[in-house]
């Protein structure tokens, strides 16, 4: 088996269809010669025969950054029970297991507890805190049911009953600020502190050592300073914001070096790395912060959908702003089990309401992907209320939401020769709301459209054509992208084939790296049976 | 059979005009024009414009929902069919689902029908509800199309008991003769109330509600009526059962939709009072207020100085007294200390000379009327109840032990977050005071402002309290006697609080011990407490 990466000739895979007022303004006033150019098609090519393929639209498909995340810990909140428990939630649709529901086990924690002595890691044979037997348990459990693993490493005590920053690193020298949580009083290095700064990011490179892997880390939550972990409230050596440029250029360039291939997310809050917790007029420094954020190469993430005084104009902006271009995580603000009554300040029945609030928040800035949180307490945390309180929200997310790619239309060569010079033409959309993210540069456009010829008994691969021409990222729902291939068959041996299409990982040896949203003969690898073919 | 469809052009015009508008705002550019654009040719049809949903045949068709393939725009174009079902007025969510197998055609059994409407829509049994059905064809392809939009709507009556709801509500029976129609006291009220002569015999109520004939009845045939609120249900008109009037008279009848009940009472027992008062020479010859208490608004009580001579009671109702209460008995004058005795209303004129109660002697008196059980009840200082007397270790006067009278009652936690009156300790505020009822004096009442649920922190275990509440005889400090819950407080280790419903009666732990720190968290639109210092209840409540 060889592969063959060929340049297509795409006469027209521009956006062709918008499916909004505001698109078809774009449209209307742009584009009034669209007739005469989409007739450059050739779909009625002698020799092949046009394959129409339905979508599938409600399978969770395992694919990265999009979908439900599940989110957990390492702390004492999280229950040795959290399996069974997540296996067998009660839900308004009976009994579920969450990880059918959710691709991505979302590990948010204090640094100390991946860390608990320098050069001592969570995931070493040898570490046998209870946060690391925690974190074994964990990744174990993801890995049996087929979910990828994501990370946030919190350095900030604030609020918290624990140090978040490992002991040896104040014994290190660093310098850092006491607060009171109950009756207990913790530790926190300041940010800016060179000693801290040290071995930060030596955990962080470590760290990437072991886990910058795209075949089982989907993402990397930054930046773990401030309060709780999400970038404001950082408190400073200087008890004021001097060195806060400084330390945002160090950080994000810390993550970005450390992390290669995983995605990295950065908050895009209005304060961001601030001392404040909030402010309402965003300062000239936050935006630039966030725009060299994205520069840098970070995706997006927030943590306050659904909270109407938190997630504003400003956040709604930013999002459609950068719409496409870096893909947007969404994170509830609300807390079931703490929150209580406040809720009714931002004009929320119940948490019904909440969920609903949250979601359409979502919708309105495309994201790629939601939250099952996890509150310590099963019955009555945020992925109970979802499954109990918003299920139909659950299915429509997988359903529509994200991105889910189907070619609809293939016109593949039937009658052919081993070395013959043949076309494909392919016609691809997007059934989700978010978009597939290759534009990232960790992604940098490794997952392609490919080709392939499968053994007719073993439904291998023999010879696969990856058309280098689309990029996943510009396929938007409402907007079908087509493609003509002109390759060479490159010298495939007489006999009976199946035509096959997939997605696959370029950087992987062509391996599958997409599920298809199809309906049909899918084989395990994932590549979606087109036709059978004999080549003389 | 098939009725024609009431497709609806609305969504379909409203998209049209959309696309002119953004057209138009393009300025002057030469663009085709926007209709051409649109081919609306989806057209719905339902099997029924009604359908009543058969419970015997559950697996039988009721509903069937076709609809044909939309304007073919060809090879270049992405058409997805969309089919959504909604129910008029559910808070549930529509139920979506693409069409991608050209399957343009829906069916629903009689029991798949009830289950989504009463299952997953929240529809009421035996009930109507108008379903909404959209299908909407999306386009995509090189050039902007309009969705084809087609709605329709169908009228469905589930099976299932019957709704205590009526359109229209009449008294019927041979009591009633013919049958009278009642309307409701206020356009939201859910009261239906009438007063006339029936006649002796059977009584119940015929409604009509939509396609209905019911009638409010009670569950058992012939059933005698009762002073209170009866039980009722609903039933099929011509197999209800009825109550039974007992004499001819002059009744009141009150249907309550609210509470599923109806009280059929003779007019001459009602009482309707604006002020109820006393007279007679034990007064003075001077009319004296008895005032409602605030725990009962049917208990009026009064304590104070009574000469020896005639006591009746006048009751003030559109500015006038023509109605008095005396004794049940009105050859019976005697008070009969301490015990609760029947009254009846006489008219004031002519019944009130020769019934009337007796006071034996000059002296304070204690009278608390219920006029809801229609009793009377006389506590002379021979009788009468006296104040609780409570003994603790008085820490500011440094008297140990001391003992109090019980005539007030300071709610004490962080409930106020600790707000103070001025000259007062941290947390004591006089409109946060229960007073004594005139009733009984070990009952206690607050009756005001929505009560504050201010969080606090447990200084020992750190914990948050929430609108945590309990009881102290005094506000000189905490360290007095007090009314706590039942919660496990132990002091100088941790407080803690039992979480209270509006409405529900709870116990109380009194003391000067663990007690202290024990706290009732008081539920949300609370503005009613009634303590019970004697039979150590709470309940916390709306009113």
């Amino acid at each position: 088996m060889f592969d063959i990466n060929i340049k297509s000739i795409k006469r027209s895979a521009r956006l062709m269809l918008a499916g909004t007022v505001l698109a078809t303004l774009v449209s209307a006033c742009s584009d009034k010669d669209d007739a005469a150019d989409i007739k450059g098609h050739n779909w009625d090519i002698t020799g092949n025969e046009i394959v129409n393929i339905k979508p599938e639209r409600y399978k969770m498909l395992r694919n990265p950054l999009t979908g439900w995340v599940t989110y957990t810990g390492l702390g004492d909140g999280l229950r040795d029970s959290f399996w069974e428990d997540y296996d067998n939630m009660q839900s308004s649709n009976g009994i579920i297991k969450v990880s059918d529901y959710s691709n991505v086990l979302f590990i948010r924690a204090a640094w100390t507890y991946f860390n608990p002595e320098e050069g001592v890691y969570a995931w070493d044979e040898n570490c046998n805190t209870k946060e690391a037997r925690r974190f074994k348990m964990l990744v174990k459990g993801a890995k049996e049911r087929n979910m990828m693993l994501a990370f946030s490493f919190i350095c900030d005590s604030q609020d918290k009953h624990d140090n978040f920053s490992p002991d040896y690193v104040k014994a290190a020298g660093a310098k850092g600020y006491v607060t009171t949580t109950g009756s207990v009083q913790v530790w926190s290095p300041y940010p800016d502190d060179p000693v801290f700064q040290e071995k930060f990011s030596k955990f962080l490179h470590d760290f990437a050592a072991r886990w910058d892997n795209p075949e089982e880390t989907m993402f990397i939550s930054g930046t773990g300073l401030g309060k709780w972990g999400e970038s404001h409230t950082v408190i400073y050596s200087t008890g004021n914001n001097d060195p806060r440029e400084a330390t945002a250029e160090w950080i994000m360039d810390l993550y970005m070096d450390a992390f290669k291939k995983v995605p990295c997310f950065i908050n895009y809050h209005r304060a961001l790395l601030a001392t404040a917790s909030y402010t309402e007029n965003v300062s000239e420094l936050t935006e630039r912060l966030v725009e060299r954020a994205v520069e840098k190469g970070f995706s997006l993430r927030n943590d306050a959908f659904g909270m109407k005084n938190y997630y504003k104009d400003w956040e709604r902006n930013f999002a459609a702003a950068h719409r496409y271009q870096r893909p947007i995580l969404m994170e509830g603000g609300w807390v079931r089990t703490s929150h209580g009554g406040s809720i009714k300040g931002d004009g929320y029945e119940d948490y019904a309401d909440v969920r609903r609030g949250e979601y359409y928040e979502g919708k309105g800035a495309n994201v790629n992907m939601m939250d099952f949180r996890y509150g310590g307490e099963t019955a009555l945390g945020e992925t109970w209320s979802w499954f109990n309180e918003a299920y139909e929200l659950v299915e429509e997310f997988i359903s529509e939401g994200g991105y889910r790619l189907y070619p609809d239309k293939i016109s593949v060569p039937v009658f052919l020769g081993g070395s013959d010079n043949v076309t494909i033409t392919h016609r691809w959309s997007n059934l989700g709301w978010g978009y597939c993210p290759t534009n990232i540069p960790q992604w940098n456009q490794k997952y392609k459209v490919a080709f392939a010829l499968l053994d007719k008994s073993s439904k291998q691969p023999v010879k696969i054509y990856v058309d280098e021409e689309p990029c996943l990222d510009t396929w938007i729902k409402g907007r079908p992208s087509t493609y003509e291939m002109h390759f060479n068959m490159g010298g495939v041996k007489a006999g009976e084939y199946i035509w096959a299409v997939g997605l696959v990982d370029t950087t992987l040896n062509n391996k599958i790296g997409l599920q298809i949203s199809a309906k049909g003969d899918i084989t395990p690898e994932g590549w979606l049976e087109l036709t059978p073919v004999n080549v003389k | 059979m098939k009725y024609n469809i009431i497709n609806s052009n609305i969504a379909r015009l409203a998209a049209i005009a959309l696309v002119a508008g953004a057209t138009t705002a393009c300025g002057d550019e030469d663009i085709d024009n926007s209709y051409s654009r649109s081919n609306s040719v989806i057209q719905i049809e339902t099997s029924s414009e009604y359908v009543i949903l058969d419970e015997a045949h559950p697996d039988d068709v009721a509903l069937t929902v076709t609809w044909n393939e939309a304007h073919p725009y060809g090879n270049e174009f992405i058409t997805t069919y969309q089919y959504e079902l909604d129910a008029i007025g559910s808070k549930a969510s529509a139920r979506k689902e693409y069409e991608d197998d050209g399957v343009y055609r829906r069916e629903y059994t009689n029991s798949e029908l009830q289950e989504l409407l009463t299952g997953h829509f929240g529809c009421l049994t035996s009930s109507q509800t108008t379903l909404s059905i959209t299908v909407t064809a999306s386009f995509e392809g090189p050039r902007v199309v309009i969705p084809d939009i087609a709605t329709a709507s169908v009228c469905v009556k589930t099976y299932g008991p019957k709704q205590f709801k009526a359109d229209r509500v009449f008294i019927g029976g041979e009591a009633a003769g013919e049958e009278i129609e009642l309307t409701p006291t206020s356009a939201t009220s859910g009261i239906y109330m009438w007063t006339g002569a029936l006649s002796a015999g059977k009584i119940n109520f015929p409604v009509f509600y939509g396609d209905e004939h019911n009638a409010i009845s009670p569950a058992e045939a012939n059933a005698p009526i009762q002073n209170d609120e009866m039980p009722a249900i609903m039933a099929d008109a011509d197999k209800a059962n009825y109550w039974l009037i007992p004499e001819a008279d002059n009744y009141r009848v009150t249907i309550n939709f609210n509470n599923q009940t109806v009280k059929i009472v003779s007019a001459g027992d009602i009482i309707e009072v604006d002020h109820l008062l006393m007279a007679g020479s034990a007064t003075g010859d001077t009319e004296i207020e008895i005032e409602r208490t605030l725990e009962d608004d049917g208990v009026y009580a009064w304590r104070g100085e009574l000469k020896a001579g005639k006591l009746y009671m006048p009751l003030l109702f559109n500015e006038d007294t023509a109605v008095s209460f005396v004794p049940k008995d009105k050859n019976d004058r005697d008070i009969h200390d301490g015990e609760a005795r029947e009254f009846q209303s006489v008219p004031t004129a002519t019944g009130t000379a020769t019934a009337y109660w007796e006071i034996p002697a000059d002296g304070t008196y204690r009278i608390v009327v219920n006029t809801t059980e229609h009793t009377v009840t006389f506590y002379s200082a021979a009788t009468d109840m006296p104040n609780m007397t409570v003994s603790y270790n008085n820490t500011v006067d440094g008297i140990n032990p001391y003992t109090q009278e019980v005539t007030e009652l300071w709610m004490w936690g962080g409930f106020n977050a600790s707000a103070h009156d001025d000259g007062l300790k941290a947390g004591f505020q006089s409109k946060y005071t229960l007073k004594q009822s005139l009733a009984n004096p070990y009952v206690f009442v607050y009756k005001g402002d929505k009560l504050p649920r201010s969080s606090s922190t447990d200084s020992w275990t750190q914990n948050t309290l929430v609108a945590a509440m309990n009881f102290l005889v005094s506000n000189i400090e905490n360290n007095v006697y007090a009314f706590g819950s039942t919660a496990d407080a132990k002091r100088n280790s941790k407080r803690a609080t039992v979480d209270v419903s509006l409405g529900q009666e709870l116990q109380l732990v009194a003391g000067q011990g663990d007690n202290r720190y024990a706290y009732f968290s008081i539920p949300e639109n609370c503005n009613f407490v009634v303590v019970d210092i004697k039979n150590l209840t709470v309940t916390f409540d709306n009113k």
